[in-house]
C-alpha cells in the first residue's frame, strides 16, 4: 500500500507546477450482490419484422397502413419491410390479405424459439459513493488497509436493499461478455433472486494539489478498485472542500 | 439536380454523324445505328459551349450513366459524352468519348431531356422546335461558370484568413514531460524544442503523440519561453489518462494542420460546386451575387395548422418560410423564439413529406435546435457529426442511438395505447352510436332535400310562365307610354291655341273700347276735309303772288343787259375805225384800254415779247460807247508793246491759245470795270508791269472787244424783228374785235325775244291772282306759304289715321263673334283630352304594379332555383355512405379489438426487451427515412454526408450571422429551398478568440499588400445576412419581434439596437414581474430589481491591468466586487429556500461574463477556488462565447477603467457585443464597471452615447449603486 502511495505521489510530483499540499488514504464501501437469473438463447432477428410476422399471422392485414396503425410504427418503415419480406418470400398476398408463407412460418417459429438455459448467478458490485454498479473485481487486501478510516462522506449515503429487475438486468447486460457473432444470442430473461452477500472496504488515496502559477487547488483520488483516478470522488471533494483547503493550506504556507 | 421537374416528354431528333464521331462509336458498337438502338430513348443532359470558329453553336451531350441502364451496362457505368453542333434539321455529332464514371452528368447549366436519336439517312425527323428553343435559351456553361467564379472570388479573403496559418508542413517536437490539469481536460507538454517560425504557427494545430494512432487533441497555447505547449484533450484520451495508461514509448509530438486544411478544402469545394452549377437550387448563384435578386415566390400564401404555440411574428415567419420557393430570411433578436420557429418549420416540412437539413455554425446551436423539436412520430431526427463534439442533448439523435430513441418513442406511444385498452371498446361503441345518430339526422335531411328538389322543378315551370307574363306587361307598358306621349303633345298644342285665341279676343275688345264709335269718327273726318280745302285755296293764292313778283324782277334785269351790250358794240366800231392809224404799241395798248377791250391770251404773250425786244434795242448805244473805249485802249496797249518790240501780231493771232482762260460772256458793267482796272495799272506806274503782263492784258482786251462786236450785231437783228412783230399784233387785234362784235349782236337779239315771252307770262299770273282774290277772304292772310303747307300735311295725316281706325273698328266688330264661338269649342276639346290622359296614367300605374308583383315572385323562384339540393343530396348520400363505411370500420375494429390489443401487448413486451441486435434493422430504416437532419455547416460538406444526402428539400441555417459566407455556402448548396435565421445585431463570426472584424482589422494592419487590403476591406463592409435581409423583398423576410427571455426592464436595454427595423422589439411576457421574479432579497438586490449597475469609481485603485505577455486585461477591483455579490446572492438564495420561495434542491443559475478572456479566467478561479456557493450554479465565459445562452442572473464585468488619454474601451465599442452581453439574463442583469469610463471617457462618441443611454435606463429603474450596493441618485 505504501509503495502504491509512493508511486502515485512520485508521479504527481513530476508536475513541477503542482505541489502536493496534503495526502490521505481511506476506504469506500462496496456492496457485493449476488443475482440469480435465467438466461435464454434465441435467434438474432429484427424485432419489427418479427412483430409484423406475428401480426400477419394473428390478424387479417390488408395494408401497410393497417399494420402501421396497430403497431404505432411509421408506415414508411412497414412498407419497406413488407417489400423486403415479399422479396425474401416470407409473406405473400392471398386474396388481398398478407399471409405468411411456409418459409415465413418457419422463420417466425425460429425467431420465437427461445432455449431456456439453466439459471445462472453473478455477483454485482455496488458503490453507494458513486450511486452505480461498478465493474471490476475485488482485489486482495493491501498491507495496512485495515488501519484506514472510512471515506468521510460515505456515511451520508445509504446502501440500497431493494433493486428493480430492470436495473439489475441492465447491470448484468453491461457486465456480460459479448458472445461471438453467431446467429444466436443469449439474453437475460428474468431475475430469479438477489441478495447482498457482503461489504468490502476498498482503499483510495487522496491528494490535494496546488498549482501555484494558476492559483488552483484540486483533489486527486486514486481508486484501487477501478485502478484509475476517480472523477466522481474528486469532484465531490473539490466541491465540498476547496474553499476550506484554501483557508487551511494556503494561509498556513504564508 | 433539381431540374428533373422540367424534364420534357421524349422527343425525336435527327442525328448526323461525322467520320470522327463514327470512329468513337465504333469502339463500342458496329455502327451508329446499332449504338443508338440499344435503347429506344436516352436521358441526356445538354451543355452549351461557346460558338466554334465557324460561328456554330456547339454542344456537349452527356448521357446519364444511371438512368440509361443498357448504355451504362455497355460502357461499364462510365459517362458517354457526345460533342455536337446544333443544326436546323438536327444535331451533327462531331465526336463521341467515354469518360470516367465520376464525371458529373447533371448540373444547373445543362438541359435535361429524353431523346430518341434517329440515325437513318434522310429520315425527315428534323429537330423539334421546342428542343431547339430550349437549347437556344441555355446559357453558355463556361461563361456562366466564369461569372460565378469572378463573383465568388470576392469571398477569397475569408479563406485567406483561415489559411493564414494552415499552409505549413507537420511540425515535430520532442518533449521531456507531460502533465494533466485538474480534470484531465488539458495537458501541458514541457521541454518542447522547435525553431522560431514553428513556435509562431502552433495555435489551433492538432496533436499526435508517438504511440497513439489518432490525434489526441488541439493546441490551446504555446509558450516559447517556457517551452511549453498546452493541449485540449479529446474525451477518449481523458479516460486513458485517468487510468494512468498514458505511456507513450518515445517522447515526441507531431503537430499538424490536417483538420483545418481539410476544412478549407471543403470550403473551396463549395466554391467550385457553385461555379460548376451543382447547387440544388439553380437560383442560388443569383441570390448570392445579385444586388436585387429575383426570388421566386409562391403567390399563394400557405394556410397552416401549427403544432407549436406561435405568436403573430412566428406564424408570419413559418408561413413565409413554407410559402417561399427559393429563400426566406428570418431575423431573430435574442429570446424571440427562433428555435420554436425552426422546430415548427421542420414539423411542417415533415408533414409535407419534405426532408430538412438544420445546419448551424456551431454544434451547440444544432443540438439546441434539434432538442427542442417536439417528440413526434412524423419527425425522424438524425444528428450527423463526430460523436465527441455533439452535446448531450443531441446525442440521442446520432446514428448509433436513434434505434433507442425510436424504441423509447414507440414504447411511450404503445404504453399510452395500452392504458386505454380497457376504455377502447366503450369508445368504439360510442363512436358507432354517434355515427348512427349522424346517419339518422342525415336521412331526415334527405327527405327535406327531396322536397326541395320537387319544389325546384315546380319553380322552374312557374318561372317560364312568369317570365312570359312580365314580357307581356312590359309590352303593354311601352304602348301606354307611347300613347301618353302623343296625348300630352296634343294637349300642349291645344292649350297653346286656346291661349292665342283668348289673347286675340282680349286685344280686339280692348281696342274697340279704347276708341270712339264709328259715327263719331266719320264726322271728324268730314270736318277735317273742309279745313283742308280752305287751306288749299290760301296756299294757291300765296303762290301766285310770289311768282308774279319774281317775274317782274327778271324782266328788269334783262333790260339792263340789253343796254350794256349796245354800248360795247358802239366802242368796237370806233376802235376799228381808229386802228389803222396806230403806229406804236403803247398807243395801241392805251386805245384798247380806253374802249374797255380785253386782250386775248396769245395777244398778251406777243405784246410781252415785243416789249422785251424794244428793251434790248435800247442798249445799242451803250455797246457803241464801250466799243470805242475798247479800241482806244487796244491801240494804246499795242503801241506800248510795239515800243518794246513785242510782237503784237502774235497776240492777235493766237487769241485763246496762250493758256489763259477767259469768260464767254460779259455784262457792260464788267467790261468797264476791267478797263478801269487797266487804266489804274497804267497810270499808277506799276513797276511790275512787264511786257508779258501787258500781252495778257491785251489778249483780254481783244477777247472783250470781239464779244462787244458780237453784241452790237445782235441788237441790230432785234430792231428788225420788233417791227415785224408789231404788224402781226395789229392784224390779230382787228380779227379779234370783229369776232366780239358778232357775238354781241347775237346776244342783243336773244334778249329782245326773252322780253316778249316774259311779258305774256306776267299777264297770265295777273289774271290768276285776280280770280283768287274773289274766292278767298284776303284780309286774314297772315301765314306764309310754307306754314300753310305744313298745316295742310298735319291735317292730311290725322285724317288718314282716323280713316284707318275707323276701318279696324269696323272689321273687329265683324270678327269678334266668330272668334268667341271658336274659343268655346277649343275649351271643350281640352277637357276631353285631359280626361283621356288621366285614364292612360291610371292604366300605366296598374300595369307597373302588376309587373313588380311578378318580379317579386320571379325572384323568389330564382332563389329556389339557385339552391342546389341535388348537390347537397349527393353529398348527403356520400356522407351517409362514408359514415356507414366508418361504422363498418369501427365495427371491424371493435371485433378486432381483442386481437389488436393482444398484438399490441405482445409488441410492447417484445420491443421492451429488444436489444441492439434487435433494433439494428429499425435503426437502418430510421436513418433511411430520417427527415430532419442536423449538422454543422462545415460537416454538411463531409464526403460521407454528401453521398448519403446530396440534396435537401429545405435547408434551415441557424445563427447565420455567426458563420462566414463560405461556411454558409456549404449547406446552401444542398437546399432546393433555403431558410436563413440570424441576427446581424449580434456578434459576427469568431476566429479563435476574436470576431471576424477584429481579425480582419489585425490582418489589415499587418498587411502591406494593397490588393489584399482592398479585398479584406470589402469583406468588412459586407455581411451576407445583413445584405440579404436588407435587400430582399418584403415577402421573403420577416423579423421576430416578441421576446420571451428577459424581464421587460432588461429588454429595454437592447431595444435601441433594433430601432431601425420595421418592428419594435416587444416583450411577450404577460407579467414580467411575476414571470421573471428572481425571488431574492439581499444587500445588493431588491426583489423588484432586474437591472443594476454597480458603478466603480474612475480611480486608480479600481483600474484595469494588462497581462504582461498578452493583450488581454483584467480588473481586480471588479473581481472583488463580483465575489461579494456572488456571496450575497448565495445567501439570498439560501434565505429564499428557507422561506419557501424556492425548492430546497433548486439552484439559481448565474452567468458571469466579461468582455475580456483574462477576466473570465480569473472569475473561473474565483468561483472554483475561493468561494463555496452551494446554492448557485454557474456558467462563465466571454461575451462572445455566451452568444446563444441564457441564465437567470447575469453579472457582466466590464473591466476597462483607466484615465489614459486614449480613452480606448476596446472590445466594448462594438454595439453587437454589448447587445449580446445585455440580452443573456432572464431575471436579473448586474453590470459591474465604471460609468464614468464608459459614458464620459470613452473615445468614440457613438460608444459614449450608447453607454450613456444604458446608464439612463439603469437610472430610470433606480438601479445605479456604488460598489457596496448603496443606491445612487
Amino acid at each position: 500500500m505504501i509503495e502504491l502511495e509512493k508511486r502515485l505521489k512520485k508521479e504527481l510530483q513530476q508536475n513541477i507546477q503542482a505541489k502536493i499540499v496534503s495526502s490521505n488514504a481511506w476506504t469506500i464501501p462496496l456492496h457485493t450482490i449476488e443475482v440469480e437469473y435465467k438466461p435464454v438463447k434465441r435467434i438474432k432477428m429484427d424485432v419489427l419484422m418479427k412483430m409484423m410476422l406475428i401480426t400477419c399471422q394473428k390478424a387479417k392485414m390488408t395494408s401497410a397502413k393497417q399494420i402501421s396503425e396497430i403497431l404505432l410504427v411509421e408506415q414508411l418503415f412497414i412498407e419497406d419491410l413488407i417489400n423486403i419480406m415479399k422479396r425474401t418470400r416470407l409473406i405473400e398476398i392471398k386474396e388481398t390479405v398478407f399471409t405468411l408463407t411456409e418459409k415465413g412460418n418457419q422463420q417466425l417459429e425460429d425467431g420465437i424459439f427461445e432455449e431456456e438455459l439453466d439459471a445462472l448467478s453473478q455477483n454485482l458490485i455496488y458503490s453507494p459513493s458513486h450511486h452505480i454498479f461498478l465493474q471490476g473485481e475485488i482485489k486482495p487486501a493491501l498491507d495496512g488497509e485495515e488501519a484506514l478510516n472510512l471515506y468521510r462522506y460515505a456515511s451520508e449515503k445509504k446502501a440500497r436493499i431493494k433493486w428493480d429487475d430492470a436495473v439489475l438486468i441492465d447491470a448484468l447486460e453491461a457486465n456480460r461478455m459479448e458472445i461471438g457473432d453467431s446467429e444466436l444470442q443469449t439474453v437475460v430473461s428474468e431475475i430469479v433472486s438477489n441478495s447482498e452477500l457482503y461489504v468490502d472496504d476498498v482503499p483510495c488515496f487522496e491528494f490535494v494539489l496546488y498549482n501555484k502559477s494558476e492559483d488552483l487547488l484540486y483533489a486527486r483520488v486514486w481508486n484501487t478498485f477501478l485502478d484509475q483516478w476517480d472523477e466522481t470522488l474528486e469532484n465531490e471533494l473539490n466541491e465540498k472542500e476547496r474553499f476550506v483547503w484554501r483557508e487551511k493550506y494556503l494561509k498556513l504556507n504564508k | 439536380m433539381s431540374q428533373s421537374a422540367t424534364l420534357v416528354k421524349t422527343m425525336r431528333c435527327n442525328l448526323m454523324i461525322t467520320n470522327k464521331a463514327r470512329k468513337g462509336i465504333q469502339e463500342w458498337s458496329t455502327d451508329e445505328h446499332a449504338f443508338f438502338n440499344i435503347q429506344s430513348s436516352f436521358e441526356v443532359h445538354i451543355e452549351k459551349r461557346p460558338l466554334n470558329n465557324h460561328g456554330n453553336t456547339s454542344l456537349s451531350v452527356y448521357f446519364d450513366n444511371v438512368t440509361n441502364d443498357k448504355l451504362a451496362e455497355k460502357v461499364n457505368c462510365r459517362v458517354v459524352v457526345m460533342e455536337c453542333i446544333l443544326q436546323k434539321d438536327g444535331l451533327l455529332a462531331t465526336g463521341l468519348y467515354v469518360r470516367s464514371p465520376k464525371v458529373p452528368v447533371r448540373n444547373n447549366r445543362r438541359l435535361p431531356v429524353t431523346l430518341t436519336f434517329v440515325t437513318a439517312k434522310n429520315n425527315g425527323a428534323g429537330m423539334p422546335l421546342a428542343l431547339h428553343t430550349k437549347i437556344q435559351d441555355l446559357p453558355v456553361a463556361e461563361e456562366r461558370s466564369e461569372y460565378v467564379k469572378k463573383r465568388i472570388s470576392s469571398w477569397e479573403g475569408y479563406l485567406k484568413i483561415q489559411e493564414r496559418n494552415a499552409d505549413i508542413a507537420d511540425i515535430t517536437s520532442p518533449y521531456s514531460k507531460l502533465f494533466f490539469n485538474a480534470d484531465f481536460s488539458r495537458m501541458t507538454l514541457h521541454g518542447c524544442t522547435m525553431n522560431a517560425d514553428e513556435w509562431k504557427n502552433l495555435r489551433g494545430l492538432s496533436v499526435t503523440l508517438k504511440g497513439f494512432q489518432n490525434d489526441v487533441g488541439d493546441i490551446l497555447k504555446a509558450d516559447r519561453v517556457k517551452q511549453t505547449i498546452e493541449i485540449e484533450i479529446k474525451p477518449k484520451f481523458r479516460e486513458l489518462a485517468r487510468k494512468n495508461e498514458w505511456n507513450p514509448k518515445s517522447k515526441e509530438a507531431v503537430f499538424s494542420n490536417f483538420a483545418s486544411l481539410s476544412q478549407i478544402r471543403r470550403l473551396r469545394k463549395g466554391f467550385e460546386d457553385l461555379q460548376n452549377g451543382f447547387a440544388a437550387n439553380p437560383n442560388l448563384e443569383k441570390i448570392l451575387f445579385e444586388d436585387r435578386p429575383t426570388i421566386r415566390m409562391n403567390a399563394k400564401r400557405k394556410e397552416l395548422e401549427f403544432h407549436n404555440q406561435l405568436n403573430e411574428f412566428q406564424q408570419e415567419a413559418v408561413i413565409g418560410a413554407m410559402s417561399a420557393e427559393d429563400l426566406f430570411v428570418i431575423q431573430g433578436p435574442p429570446g424571440t423564439g427562433k428555435t420554436t420557429v425552426i422546430s415548427e418549420i421542420c414539423q411542417q416540412n415533415a408533414k409535407a413529406g419534405l426532408r430538412t437539413l438544420v445546419a448551424s455554425q456551431s454544434n451547440l446551436a444544432v443540438d439546441n435546435a434539434l432538442s427542442r423539436l417536439l417528440s413526434n412520430k412524423e419527425i425522424r431526427i438524425l444528428r450527423f457529426g463526430r460523436t465527441e463534439s455533439i452535446e448531450e442533448e443531441g446525442k440521442k439523435f446520432i446514428e448509433e442511438n436513434v434505434g433507442y430513441y425510436w424504441k423509447e418513442q414507440t414504447l411511450a406511444a404503445l404504453q399510452k395505447e395500452l392504458d386505454e385498452h380497457t376504455l377502447k371498446g366503450g369508445q368504439l361503441l360510442k363512436q358507432i352510436a354517434e355515427c348512427e345518430l349522424q346517419i339518422e339526422v342525415l336521412s331526415k335531411e334527405q327527405i327535406l332535400l327531396n322536397k326541395a328538389i320537387e319544389q325546384k322543378a315546380d319553380a322552374k315551370v312557374e318561372l317560364e310562365v312568369r317570365i312570359e307574363e312580365i314580357k307581356q306587361l312590359k309590352k303593354t307598358l311601352v304602348l301606354l307610354k307611347k300613347d301618353r306621349e302623343n296625348i300630352e303633345a296634343n294637349l300642349l298644342k291645344e292649350r297653346k291655341k286656346l291661349e292665342t285665341l283668348t289673347d286675340e279676343i282680349n286685344a280686339m275688345e280692348e281696342f274697340i273700347k279704347s276708341n270712339p264709335s264709328r259715327e263719331k269718327l266719320l264726322e271728324k273726318i268730314q270736318q277735317l276735309q273742309i279745313e283742308t280745302k280752305v287751306i288749299q285755296n290760301h296756299l294757291s293764292y300765296r303762290e301766285a303772288i310770289d311768282s308774279l313778283n319774281i317775274l317782274e324782277s327778271t324782266m328788269e334785269e334783262a333790260r339792263e343787259q340789253y343796254e350794256s351790250t349796245q354800248s360795247k358794240l358802239n366802242h368796237l366800231e370806233m376802235f376799228q375805225k381808229e386802228i389803222d392809224s396806230i403806229r406804236k404799241i403803247d398807243q395801241l395798248k392805251s386805245q384798247m384800254a380806253e374802249y374797255g377791250l380785253e386782250l386775248s391770251m396769245s395777244l398778251q404773250q406777243q405784246i410781252g415779247e415785243l416789249d422785251e425786244l424794244i428793251e434790248h434795242i435800247k442798249t445799242f448805244s451803250d455797246w457803241q460807247d464801250l466799243n470805242a473805249r475798247l479800241l482806244a485802249a487796244i491801240e494804246y496797249v499795242e503801241n506800248l508793246l510795239r515800243k518794246y518790240k513785242f510782237p503784237v501780231e502774235n497776240v492777235r493771232n493766237n487769241i485763246g491759245r496762250s493758256g489763259i482762260l477767259f469768260d464767254s460772256s460779259y455784262t457792260i458793267k464788267e467790261i468797264h470795270q476791267f478797263m478801269n482796272r487797266l487804266k489804274n495799272m497804267m497810270t499808277s506806274g506799276d513797276d511790275d508791269l512787264t511786257t508779258e503782263k501787258l500781252a495778257i492784258l491785251l489778249e483780254g482786251l481783244y477777247v472783250r472787244e470781239k464779244f462787244v462786236i458780237k453784241q452790237k450785231s445782235a441788237v441790230q437783228l432785234a430792231k428788225n424783228s420788233s417791227i415785224k412783230k408789231f404788224q402781226t399784233i395789229k392784224t390779230q387785234v382787228i380779227s379779234e374785235t370783229s369776232r366780239e362784235q358778232l357775238a354781241l349782236q347775237q346776244l342783243k337779239s336773244e334778249l329782245v325775244n326773252k322780253a316778249t315771252s316774259q311779258k305774256n307770262q306776267l299777264e297770265l299770273l295777273q289774271r290768276t291772282v285776280n280770280q283768287l282774290e274773289t274766292e278767298i277772304d284776303t284780309t286774314d292772310l297772315l301765314s306764309t306759304s310754307s306754314e300753310l303747307k305744313s298745316k295742310k300735311f298735319d291735317l292730311e295725316d290725322s285724317m288718314l289715321a282716323l280713316k284707318k281706325t275707323e276701318e279696324t273698328v269696323t272689321s273687329y266688330l265683324e270678327q269678334l263673334e266668330t272668334k268667341k264661338s271658336h274659343l268655346q269649342k277649343l275649351a271643350q276639346e281640352l277637357v276631353e283630352i285631359e280626361a283621356i290622359l288621366q285614364e292612360n296614367e291610371l292604366k300605366t300605374k296598374q300595369v307597373n304594379a302588376d309587373g313588380l308583383e311578378q318580379e317579386r315572385i320571379l325572384k323568389a323562384l330564382d332563389e329556389i332555383l339557385l339552391q342546389n339540393p341535388e348537390h347537397a343530396l349527393e353529398k348527403n348520400e356520400e356522407t351517409i355512405k362514408e359514415t356507414n363505411k366508418k361504422i363498418g370500420k369501427l365495427q371491424l375494429e371493435k371485433d378486432h379489438l381483442p386481437i389488436t390489443q393482444a398484438v399490441q401487448k405482445e409488441w410492447y413486451s417484445l420491443l421492451k426487451e429488444a436489444n441492439d441486435h434487435d433494433l439494428d434493422e429499425i435503426r437502418k430504416l430510421y436513418v433511411r427515412h430520417a427527415n430532419v437532419i442536423g449538422t454543422t455547416c462545415v460537416a454538411s460538406a463531409r464526403k460521407e454526408f454528401m453521398e448519403n444526402y446530396p440534396v435537401f428539400d429545405v435547408v434551415i441555417i441557424d445563427e447565420v450571422s455567426k458563420a462566414t459566407p463560405p461556411e454558409l455556402l456549404l449547406p446552401m448548396l444542398k437546399g432546393k429551398k433555403i431558410i436563413l435565421v440570424g441576427d446581424h445585431h449580434q456578434l459576427p463570426p469568431l476566429v479563435g478568440e476574436d470576431t471576424l472584424d477584429e481579425t480582419l482589422q489585425a490582418i489589415l494592419e499587418e498587411s502591406e499588400n494593397l490588393e489584399e487590403k482592398d479585398e479584406l476591406k470589402k469583406l468588412l463592409k459586407e455581411s451576407l445576412f445583413e445584405r440579404l435581409f436588407k435587400n430582399l423583398p418584403k415577402m421573403s423576410k420577416t423579423m421576430l419581434a416578441i421576446q420571451y427571455r428577459m424581464h421587460e426592464s432588461i429588454m429595454e436595454t437592447i431595444t435601441p439596437f433594433y430601432e431601425e427595423e420595421n418592428y419594435r422589439l416587444q416583450c411577450g411576457l404577460v407579467d414580467s414581474d411575476a414571470a421573471r421574479d428572481h425571488l431574492l432579497e439581499s444587500r445588493y438586490v431588491d426583489r423588484k430589481d432586474h437591472l443594476l449597475w454597480l458603478d466603480m469609481p474612475n480611480e486608480k485603485s479600481y483600474f484595469e491591468e494588462r497581462m504582461k505577455d498578452g493583450k488581454s486585461r483584467f480588473n481586480q477591483a471588479e473581481l472583488d466586487v463580483i465575489r461579494d455579490v456572488l456571496i450575497d446572492l448565495n445567501e439570498a438564495t439560501a434565505i429564499a429556500k428557507k422561506e419557501g420561495r424556492m425548492n430546497p434542491d433548486e439552484r439559481k443559475s448565474i452567468g458571469v461574463i466579461s468582455f475580456y478572456g483574462e477576466q473570465v479566467k480569473r472569475i473561473d478561479r474565483l468561483i472554483g477556488q475561493q468561494v463555496n456557493l452551494s446554492h448557485l450554479t454557474f456558467r462563465t465565459g466571454t461575451v462572445d462565447k455566451f452568444q446563444g445562452m441564457e441564465m437567470d442572473v447575469i453579472l457582466l464585468s466590464m473591466v476597462r477603467n483607466n484615465q489614459e488619454k486614449s480613452g480606448d474601451i476596446g472590445f466594448a465599442n462594438d454595439y453587437r457585443r454589448l447587445n449580446v452581453a445585455l440580452s443573456r439574463a432572464r431575471e436579473l442583469l448586474v453590470l459591474v464597471g465604471s460609468s464614468e469610463m464608459f459614458t464620459k471617457r470613452a473615445k468614440q462618441r457613438t460608444s459614449r452615447e450608447m453607454y450613456g443611454r444604458l446608464l439612463q435606463i439603469v437610472k430610470d429603474k433606480n438601479g445605479l449603486t456604488d460598489p457596496q450596493g448603496n443606491r445612487k441618485k
